[in-house]
């Protein structure tokens, strides 16, 4: 049962790892908060602004051709392990699934729908 | 019962109902990545090592920063949440997700084919190879499917999120 051994690891070093930081959070780092320490981190400088800045919504539609081509590329991975095995078939099935989506692509790009205007 | 399975679906179901309680929206976000998570180590405890890895890859890795970016675009500050509805209007949402949620277990229990006990499957059963020769052969033409339905949300995506597309003729 190695999911048993993956769990019981799991369980170990997340109590360790928890044990650990709490240890030293709560009896041995000396506690002398300052306004400057309680600040997000950025790069050592004193923060522009706050974190929470609004997006701008071209993220959005890059954040879903990220999601499409992830799935896209999610069915690459049985065609190629079983590359060998299916032959051409699996060849011309793979080509046509990719030959639509590089249509999309082909389309998306003509549009204008990977420019950042 | 196998008690990896029991420990992640009971993880799972304490990020569910604390996703759904959180007054901000990326603790929930972050809540529901935990449910993610368990989901897929469920996957793995009933033998379906492929789902598990898919669902990692797309629902932890790409669905989720779809939300995340949703919730940026959206960008609540917590004064901007709003007043939290009453338990009059609470309530009766809570009794109908009740019945409904009844209404579904007492589906799925009451189906005779779930009383004979699962045969233990194979060794290789879920497992890429296993998955792909059904992808490849059995269910080759909702494999091709696929691929409209993704161009479909692409171009969706495209109209939606642009302001103002290009003219094909303009732009040749």
């Amino acid at each position: 049962m190695v999911w048993a051994q993956v769990a019981i690891y799991l369980l170990i070093v997340t109590c360790l790892g928890l044990g650990m930081s709490y240890t030293g959070y709560f009896f041995l780092a000396p506690s002398r908060p300052r306004a400057l320490k309680q600040e997000a981190y950025e790069c050592g400088v004193p923060q522009m602004a706050g974190s929470r800045e609004r997006f701008s919504v071209r993220f959005y539609l890059i954040a879903i051709m990220f999601i499409l081509f992830d799935i896209e590329t999610v069915f690459l991975i049985p065609w190629a392990v079983l590359y060998k095995q299916l032959g051409v078939p699996g060849l011309v099935e793979i080509g046509i699934f990719f030959a639509v989506l590089g249509f999309g692509l082909a389309y998306l790009w003509r549009r204008g729908g990977l420019e950042w205007d | 019962m196998d008690p990896i399975f029991l420990i992640a679906s009971a993880v799972a179901l304490a990020s569910a109902v604390n996703m759904v309680t959180q007054r901000n929206p990326v603790y929930s976000a972050v809540f529901l990545l935990v449910g993610f998570l368990a989901v897929a180590v469920t996957f793995l405890s009933l033998s379906a090592p492929f789902l598990a890895a898919i669902h990692v890859v797309v629902y932890t890795g790409a669905i989720m920063v779809l939300f995340l970016f949703v919730i940026m675009l959206l960008n609540l500050k917590p004064e901007e949440l709003g007043a939290e509805y009453p338990i009059e209007t609470r309530a009766p949402i809570a009794v109908l997700c009740a019945a409904m949620f009844g209404m579904m277990s007492w589906a799925i229990l009451s189906d005779p084919s779930l009383a004979i006990p699962a045969k233990a499957p194979n060794a290789t059963w879920g497992s890429v190879e296993e998955v792909g020769l059904l992808l490849f052969n059995v269910y080759a033409l909702p494999f091709e499917l696929i691929s409209l339905l993704i161009i479909v949300a692409m171009f969706g995506a495209l109209v939606l999120a642009k302001k103002r597309l290009s003219n094909v003729e303009a732009t040749s």
